[in-house]
């Protein structure tokens, strides 16, 4: 048995910032239960510490099934996905501290918007048209084409904003993925090398360390890279 | 006419959502796509199955039909299904156009992987997450006629109710926002319904609340047919802590049962042999009854694990036929686990996949085809009646908000959403009876109709308690 007792940061609504508060619940969980268990027993049973009940905590998170992504949360600070992080190593002093991803627009408590995902892979056209495919990507590319669109590498790029031109490694690593698929290729590296992309990486790797599927997306960042210089390269030599 | 009332909606975003939507944007369909979760948290996302074509040396879709219909046990639509079969192959080779990345044989062809209630190896997988990499190309799809204009999305609503016209045919639908609670109505020439079927509605072992059905049970509601409600796969369960929990059948396989069938005896399996085969399901008996089941014989009940059936689809072999995939109200079409067409008493692990794919290539067909024959200039009473709508689902939805956040004692709707699970699974009336008295009295924790989750599940439970009823009745042998 795991005793816990879990702080979240709520807040009702984003444009009501005055209702941001910490509401403290005391859990006693098996000793495997993870976070994603955890938020489901507060869901049950919205008692805090001092027994007052209170609104069940809202929190995205619907496959149950380790994968969909939507449950990345910040874990004493960190972006990790809920139902795959246990709770017991979390616990600091028997306390652990959940908070939404702080940098994707707030819907309630812990539940974030995170379409600015997807919406970055548009902004740099990683868009799998009618007219270039090509097949499954080479055998090695496989982990590399496992994005959840969860925003855990978003939240921990020191380069990416909501107001920042940067479009982030999720939409880069789409890229090179579509790229290998051998959709419209030249598109895509010229988009690659314009304003917010591959020149706006800072090289911090954080991505390639948060990401809860393990994909290498600074790699992938790097391999756009080179490929920009040979292009580059190219056209300078042909004039 | 407007942009906006030429589109078709698609609701719900799992694998048959997204198929349909990009199968209609390939036809030159304006879609717009409405969706409670993003495809990743959906069920058939979720689903670690693969996908079944007869693609191997020697095999034919005849063949793969006759043992669909084998383990269907006699139900399911014969020619529906014969042609799920003949469409497989085809599904196989443009997924793998499109991306995804079947595992394959040295020599380049699928790897074939041996396949239930068939001697033929007809599975192609991408490990455990075929579903998940054929969601992601869709998703890709879905993004490029997104950005070209075509497809309009939005995910976080939720179906409320569907607008019909005297006519009786389906002009649109209003929708609730989770996040907001307010109500919309868009207006739609053709409805594709891809919301899933009520797995949460047998969930009684599950640890999340799932979606119960709500979708289904709002069409049923505005009149269109269900089918097959009876054919149920049924299990062993057992009572813990007020719900019902389901054991494996691999569990019960390795115990004796009693005559009568409430007394199930694990004490002479092989111990070593039990714990490796349902180690967790022992542990999670332990933990909820306190008893060990290797020691002591534990008492069972008979639990409805899956309901089969769903709404009443049509089937035509004429592809381009408008009756394809047509539920009983006009302009309402419905695929994947919405749809009951192909299901029989026993479902297929890799059949679901392809009944999704293969349903959304042909409620594309079927709605290019209906949108021809259908009236482009409506009757003048369309707009009155989508208001008409509106105004009536804002009067019933605040009514029962207003109700619910007055009262301060009584049930949740979490307590309530799974008393519903645990009598549909128990098959009992009483316990539904039960859960309608406690729904008069159900409160909510938080009075705020923002992002309101607990107050979402009472609407949904509210709605559900009819079809709940209809399975019972129908579905107790």
């Amino acid at each position: 048995v795991t005793k816990a007792r879990i702080t979240v940061r709520r807040q009702d609504a984003a444009d009501r910032p005055e209702t941001q508060r910490w509401e403290t619940f005391a859990l006693e969980l098996d000793a495997q239960a993870t976070l994603a268990d955890a938020l489901i027993a507060i869901r049950e049973s919205p008692v805090t510490e001092s027994s007052e009940t209170v609104a069940p905590v809202a929190f995205q998170g619907a496959c149950a099934g380790d994968r969909c992504g939507a449950c990345v949360v910040l874990v004493n600070g960190h972006a990790r996905p809920a139902c795959r992080t246990r709770l017991a190593p979390m616990l600091v002093r028997g306390r652990v501290k959940l908070e939404p991803l702080a940098k994707l627009p707030l819907i309630r408590d812990l539940w974030v918007d995170t379409r600015a995902v997807s919406e970055s892979f548009a902004r740099i056209g990683a868009l799998l048209s009618d007219s270039a495919l090509a097949g499954a990507p080479p055998r090695k590319l496989a982990a590399i084409d496992r994005c959840s669109e969860c925003g855990a590498c978003l939240e921990a790029c020191p380069e990416w904003s909501t107001a920042s031109p940067f479009v982030g490694p999720a939409a880069l690593n789409e890229a090179r993925l579509l790229r290998a698929l051998g959709a419209n290729g030249e598109v895509l590296l010229r988009q690659v090398m314009a304003d917010g992309g591959v020149a706006s990486c800072a090289k911090a790797q954080n991505c390639s360390v948060v990401c809860p599927e393990g994909m290498p997306l600074f790699d992938s960042i790097l391999s756009l890279q080179r490929d920009a210089t040979r292009r580059w390269l190219k056209t300078l030599l042909r004039r | 006419m407007s942009m906006d009332s030429e589109r078709v909606l698609v609701l719900g975003e799992g694998i048959a959502g997204q198929a349909a939507a990009v199968a209609l944007c390939e036809r030159g369909v304006p879609v717009r796509a409405l969706a409670l979760e993003p495809a990743p948290a959906s069920e058939s996302v979720a689903n670690r199955e693969g996908l079944d074509a007869a693609l191997d040396d020697g095999d034919t879709p005849e063949q793969h039909a006759a043992d669909l219909l084998a383990l269907a046990g006699g139900a399911g639509n014969e020619a529906a299904i014969l042609a799920l079969c003949q469409a497989a192959p085809g599904i196989a080779q443009r997924l793998s156009a499109l991306g995804v990345p079947f595992e394959r044989n040295r020599d380049g062809a699928f790897r074939l992987l041996e396949t239930r209630g068939s001697s033929r190896a007809r599975t192609l997988s991408v490990s455990t997450l075929t579903a998940c990499h054929v969601s992601r190309r869709l998703s890709a799809r879905m993004r490029a006629f997104e950005a070209s204009g075509e497809l309009v999305r939005a995910v976080g609503v939720e179906l409320m109710r569907l607008v019909l016209d005297d006519s009786g045919t389906v002009i649109g639908v209003v929708t609730r926002d989770v996040v907001t609670g307010e109500l919309s109505v868009h207006p739609a020439n053709g409805v594709c319904l891809a919301t899933g079927g009520f797995l949460g509605l047998h969930a009684a072992d599950q640890l999340a609340v799932r979606p119960l059905g709500g979708a289904l049970a709002r069409v049923h509601r505005a009149g269109a047919a269900l089918e097959n409600l009876s054919s149920t796969s049924r299990g062993l369960g057992y009572r813990a802590a007020g719900t019902v929990r389901v054991l494996p059948e691999a569990l019960v396989a390795l115990g004796a049962l009693s005559d009568d069938e409430t007394v199930l005896d694990l004490t002479s399996a092989q111990r070593s042999d039990a714990r490796a085969r349902a180690g967790p399901a022992l542990q999670a008996l332990l933990e909820s009854t306190g008893k060990d089941a290797l020691h002591e014989p534990i008492r069972v009940v008979q639990v409805v694990t899956r309901t089969l059936g769903g709404l009443r689809v049509g089937f035509d072999p004429v592809s381009d036929s408008p009756e394809n995939m047509a539920t009983t109200l006009p302009g309402l079409y419905a695929l994947g686990g919405a749809a009951a067409l192909v299901r029989g008493r026993a479902e297929s692990p890799g059949t679901r996949l392809l009944e999704a794919l293969d349903g959304a290539a042909r409620v594309a067909r079927a709605l290019a085809s209906y949108r021809e024959t259908s009236e482009l200039d409506r009757a003048a009473g369309a707009e009155a009646a989508l208001e008409d709508a509106l105004d009536g689902e804002r009067a019933r939805i605040g009514e029962l908000f207003e109700q619910a956040a007055s009262r301060s004692d009584g049930d949740t709707p979490h307590q309530l959403a799974r008393a519903l699970a645990t009598a549909v699974s128990g098959g009992s009336a009483e316990g539904l009876e039960r859960v309608a008295e406690r729904l008069a009295s159900a409160h909510l924790a938080d009075g705020s109709p923002l992002a309101n989750a607990s107050f979402r599940l009472l609407l949904e439970v509210t709605d559900v308690l009819p079809l709940g009823r209809a399975i019972v009745a129908e579905g107790s042998p």
